[in-house]
């Protein structure tokens, strides 16, 4: 099974993926990607301030970036 | 004589070798007709594959099995297919006690890694609760603390953060398999891929990985196949915010010199 690696953006330096998963094709791995940061951004966006940019960047075993899901988040008081 | 027992302990290398016994004498001093009548429950081995459900939801099973060796695990699907793996059984468990009383299994019960497992017919089973009826209370006990590790799983899942649920997971491990004598040293055999710890905590597998990596960066671990050692307990359990009285285990069975400080109830929600 290809292997991919997953590197998170959250404002500060990027955490990158060490270890990398495997999955049975790119289109599965995108969705877990996906999967993984709506499960990340449930814990940092209560606690983020009014503004938050999340992102997943995900690499295959020739290390092109071959995914990207952003999630943008902003808030105002009227 | 001392209330409770040590693993590790007993009076004869077969009392020794048996982790059920192991596991009801560490928590009530059996006198030695009824380590006899454990000892005699007739009991079929079985070798099981890992990945095996050994019984499974809907089913009506006329015998409950003991873990001898290895790890399983309760679980159940959602119907669009989606796993909660509800316990991690270890050796001395008996996942499936409540079929004596339940007749249906509501839940499935796998493997997670290579198992030896002791099937013992409900028949035996109520002859032995009938006649030793400390047994019964030391057997009901189990299902409460069973009962128990269900309610903090739910505040897991429903609370806490995914650093913490990790953490939390494998301070619960360390724990229960340092109690029958599998995690000396804070070392242990933890056999569950990451899909497995998903379901275990709920967040997805990626997710898992990232998680996994973070506490292995701040040397609260260290973690390679199915080799798990915890590095810094102290700080383990602060991030896992675990405080382990609903493991109802006695206080000198818990790891740590002493020096750890288990977060108590007092205080918390305040």
């Amino acid at each position: 099974m290809p292997r991919f690696w997953f590197d998170f953006e959250d404002g500060g330096p990027p955490t990158i993926d060490e270890d990398g998963m495997d999955f049975a094709t790119a289109e599965v791995a995108a969705e877990e990607a996906v999967a993984a940061l709506a499960s990340l951004a449930k814990d940092i966006i209560p606690r983020a301030g009014p503004h938050k940019d999340i992102a997943v960047n995900m690499r295959d075993e020739a290390a092109q970036d071959v995914f990207r899901a952003t999630i943008s988040f902003s808030s105002f008081h009227r | 004589m001392p209330p409770f027992e040590h693993p590790g302990t007993s009076t004869s290398p077969q009392a020794d070798a048996s982790p059920l016994l192991r596991r009801l004498r560490a928590t009530l001093h059996l006198t030695e007709r009824e380590i006899d009548a454990v000892l005699a429950l007739p009991v079929q081995a079985a070798e099981i594959e890992r990945h095996v459900d050994i019984v499974r939801e809907g089913d009506r099973p006329t015998r409950s099995f003991a873990l001898l060796e290895g790890f399983a695990c309760t679980f159940k699907f959602t119907g669009d297919g989606r796993r909660q793996i509800i316990a991690v059984h270890v050796p001395g468990d008996i996942p499936d006690l409540q079929s004596l009383h339940l007749t249906t299994m509501d839940v499935s019960v796998g493997t997670l890694s290579p198992c030896k497992v002791g099937f013992i017919q409900h028949d035996a089973l109520r002859v032995l609760c009938e006649q030793h009826p400390r047994i019964t209370g030391a057997l009901w006990r189990e299902t409460l603390i069973a009962a128990a590790i269900s309610r903090e799983w739910v505040l897991n899942l429903g609370q806490r953060q995914a650093p913490s649920r990790m953490a939390h997971l494998i301070c619960e491990m360390i724990v229960r398999l340092w109690v029958v004598g599998l995690a000396a040293d804070l070392r242990c055999e933890f056999p569950v891929n990451q899909g497995e710890l998903a379901d275990a905590i709920g967040v997805s597998p990626v997710h898992v990985n990232r998680v996994t990596q973070d506490l292995r960066a701040q040397n609260l671990f260290e973690w390679k196949g199915r080799h798990l050692r915890v590095l810094n307990w102290a700080r383990l359990v602060q991030v896992a915010d675990f405080d382990p009285t609903y493991l109802h285990v006695p206080a000198d069975f818990l790891p740590g010199d002493g020096n750890v400080v288990y977060p108590g109830a007092f205080g918390r929600g305040a």
